[in-house]
């Protein structure tokens, strides 16, 4: 049996070591307000079952699991939005792209903006979604080809 | 120009800015919301940018949900060991009993049990179908691990030697099978066309609500059997534990496999769904056992029973309907208007008419208003791009809307459309709002900033942003025009936060406690006439803001509305 304490610090540990890819995932998949709403759901829900989240091999696949199905629930069947570039910083940023970004299959855009924005390696993009890593790479040439058609940008 | 890697990674940049680590007052808030008698179970720890820092409560803490039978509501936590029942109304069928394979155990004291473990994963997520006695329900299971036992049940199987943790289970009134009532009631023997609904009503008149399911106005109840090791969910009728054995409401004899699933015991949450479809009247019955299986399948339960469709009834139709405040009484909005898809709804000052957003036969977005009564229904814009927020003007002459192209008043009367002049980039998502006075149009810009133009021309004016200290969008003027409120967020703040300032000092103040749950809706529609309440929308469902008191309370299951009176909202429900 654990004891508090230590149940505690794991899962602070957990949370201090997660919780970015955790925010950084849901937000990819369901845009940026009701992705950190549903990742701070899915925080709160790996805290109330710790106990079993904790002997899990991918608690963070579990948890965005369990945070995409409260931000597919708000999104109803909206797309996600995504902030807007802001066009004085990044002036030669395309405006149309997080519309884009929004116009992608969850699984496309999820890969995309994780890798390319969010800087994730396909390794570790591979795990959260459960795919092989040959299949990331798949999707992601796909969905960038599809990127460029809709905002004519450059390769 | 920058290779599309490279703006990626730029507007990635800039997005990941203005993503802060949760604080662990923000956690601990959000775990307080739910009951704000409990202590909260996140304590504040030292904060440093790689992340939050907060304690883990003890696993007693109680986590409950609100006191309206509603979706996704928040579960009480409680050790309880998974076991399954199954209520059954006549229909019954034959049940596969299996652990998961996948199953955890985990050693409680000194006693070994199996308890909650990961899903076994034996059938993937995915849409379903059923039909039950001709009815045709189709529905989608977002997690995997739901399995179809039978025709009309599905159940998720978590736990070991019990076969199931949760069922949930269709059947029309009235039924005949196997099933046979439980002689023990305390109200006496139930007459025999006796079903749930009528146990329900005998328990209690006051706890069953009403909510949508696949377009239609169902009742729901929620019944906890009671001598329960934990408190049954806030909110559900609480039935002693009536000794009814074997059986609360109905017993069946052994099926294979599933022996142990003949009672509905104390401890058991059966939650109900009854509407009317094709002439029959169809219950949906969900039932878990113990508040730890509650908590961990009670939110998919909810998923599933909000994805239930019925083919045979108009498939794009909403179920967006008319509530009264006072008595809770749900009407549907006429078919004419759920029909068309709308959303946005905007009400006309007098109540009569609505404008609203909907599908053209192009398949774009454009807007539309009809009577409340569904009469006279006209497309009203014809743009080359959508157009979206409707507004009405205060006399009720025109209705105002943007497009990517700017600011348009339109004259009900006539039909024409005027562009405002002199309008600073609108932020077309941001929704809009006339003034109390009818002269000028509330705007949010893309520099987060609150503005007001006359619609006649003339400089557009910052009402509230920067100098105020916020980045602010989606505002909205009371309707005596002493306050605003918008969603935004104090520079370098977290957000985003529901703000209400005074029009003469403009002096922000965040909301109090649970603002959290007064989010986004039309700002066209959300004070009440008598500005006494903001209309907004929380995690789930709608709430109002009481500017007095401060309270936010839970008004209507749905993703947004509009006040159609003092005491009467219109509310766009969930699902499609």
């Amino acid at each position: 049996m654990f004891t508090q304490k230590s149940e505690t610090d794991s899962f602070s540990e957990f949370v201090m070591s997660n919780e970015r890819h955790l925010r950084e995932s849901l937000s990819a998949a369901c845009g940026d307000q009701i992705g950190r709403e549903a990742a701070a759901e899915a925080l709160e829900y790996g805290w109330e079952n710790w106990d079993r989240l904790r002997v899990m091999e991918n608690p963070v696949g579990y948890l965005f699991k369990v945070g995409r199905g409260r931000g597919r629930r708000m999104l109803s069947r909206s797309r996600p939005v995504f902030e807007r570039v802001d066009p004085i910083r990044l002036p030669d940023v395309e405006p149309k792209l997080p519309d884009a970004l929004a116009r992608l299959s969850e699984r496309q855009r999820l890969i995309v903006i994780l890798i390319h924005c969010d800087q994730w390696s396909q390794g570790e993009v591979a795990k959260l979604l459960g795919l092989s890593r040959s299949s990331v790479r798949n999707h992601l040439d796909r969905a960038m080809g599809s990127l460029r058609k809709t905002i004519g940008g450059v390769s | 120009v920058r290779t599309l890697e490279d703006q990626l990674a730029a507007y990635g940049g800039q997005r990941n800015e203005g993503q802060t680590p949760f604080t662990t007052e923000e956690l601990s808030g959000r775990s307080a919301r739910h009951d704000p008698s409990v202590p909260s179970g996140l304590r504040t720890g030292i904060g440093d940018n790689s992340g939050p820092v907060f304690e883990a409560s003890p696993r007693s803490a109680r986590v409950s949900s609100r006191s309206v039978p509603r979706r996704l509501a928040g579960w009480q936590v409680g050790v309880a060991i998974a076991t399954i029942t199954l209520l059954g109304f006549g229909l019954i069928n034959v049940f596969a009993g299996s652990g998961g394979p996948s199953d955890i155990q985990r050693t409680v004291g000194q006693s070994s049990e199996t308890t909650v473990g990961v899903a076994s994963n034996t059938e993937a997520a995915g849409s379903r179908s059923v039909n039950v006695d001709g009815i045709s329900i189709s529905f989608e299971t977002l997690a995997s691990g739901w399995e179809s036992s039978g025709d009309f049940l599905i159940s998720k199987d978590l736990s070991g030697d019990q076969a199931a943790e949760a069922v949930i289970y269709f059947a029309t009134f009235p039924g005949v099978g196997a099933a046979s009532r439980c002689p023990d009631l305390p109200f006496g023997q139930l007459p025999e066309s006796a079903d749930i609904d009528v146990v329900a009503r005998s328990l209690s008149s006051t706890v069953d609500s009403k909510t949508v399911v696949g377009g239609m106005i169902s009742r729901f109840v929620e019944v906890g059997v009671g001598d329960a090791p934990v408190l049954p969910p806030t909110g559900a009728v609480f039935v002693p534990d009536v000794g009814c054995d074997p059986g609360y409401l109905y017993s069946w004899a052994p099926q294979s496999g599933g022996a142990s699933w003949r009672e509905s015991k104390a401890g058991d949450t059966i939650d109900a769904w009854f509407v009317e479809v094709d002439g029959a009247v169809l219950v949906i019955v969900a039932e878990t056992r113990g508040h730890t299986v509650r908590r961990e399948l009670g939110p998919e339960i909810f998923q599933i029973v909000d994805s239930i469709r019925f083919p045979s009834i108009a498939p794009i139709a909403t179920a967006d309907y008319i509530i009264d405040m006072d008595t809770g009484e749900m009407t549907l909005l006429p078919a004419a208007i759920r029909s068309l898809a709308p959303s946005q709804y905007a009400v006309s000052p007098s109540g009569s008419m609505v404008a609203f957003l909907a599908p053209d036969d192009d398949g774009g977005f454009q807007l539309f208003t009809a009577g409340i009564d569904g009469a006279d229904i006209r497309q009203i814009t014809q743009r080359p791009n959508e157009a979206g927020s409707p507004a009405w003007s205060p006399d009720g002459s025109m209705v105002a809307y943007a497009d990517s192209e700017g600011l348009f008043v339109l004259d009900v009367a006539s039909g024409e459309s005027t562009q405002i002049p002199s309008v600073l980039g609108t932020h077309y998502d941001g929704g809009i709002q006339f003034t109390p006075d009818g002269s000028s149009i509330l705007y949010s810009s893309d520099d987060y900033q609150l503005w007001t133009v006359p619609i006649k021309g003339g400089n557009p004016t910052v009402l509230m942003g920067l100098e105020q200290g916020v980045a602010a969008g989606v505002g909205s003027i009371s309707p005596d025009g002493s306050m605003v409120t918008f969603l935004g967020n104090r520079i370098n703040g977290p957000g985003a936060l529901r703000f209400l300032a005074d029009t003469d000092s403009f002096e922000p103040r965040e909301l109090g406690g649970d603002s959290q749950s007064c989010g986004w809706v039309n700002p066209a529609g959300a004070w009440s006439p008598d500005g006494t309440r903001i209309l907004c929308t929380g995690r789930n469902d709608v709430h109002a803001f009481d500017v007095a008191t401060g309270d936010t309370p839970f008004v209507a299951e749905g993703k947004g509305g509009a006040w159609l009176d003092d005491h009467t909202l219109l509310v766009e429900a969930w699902g499609k």
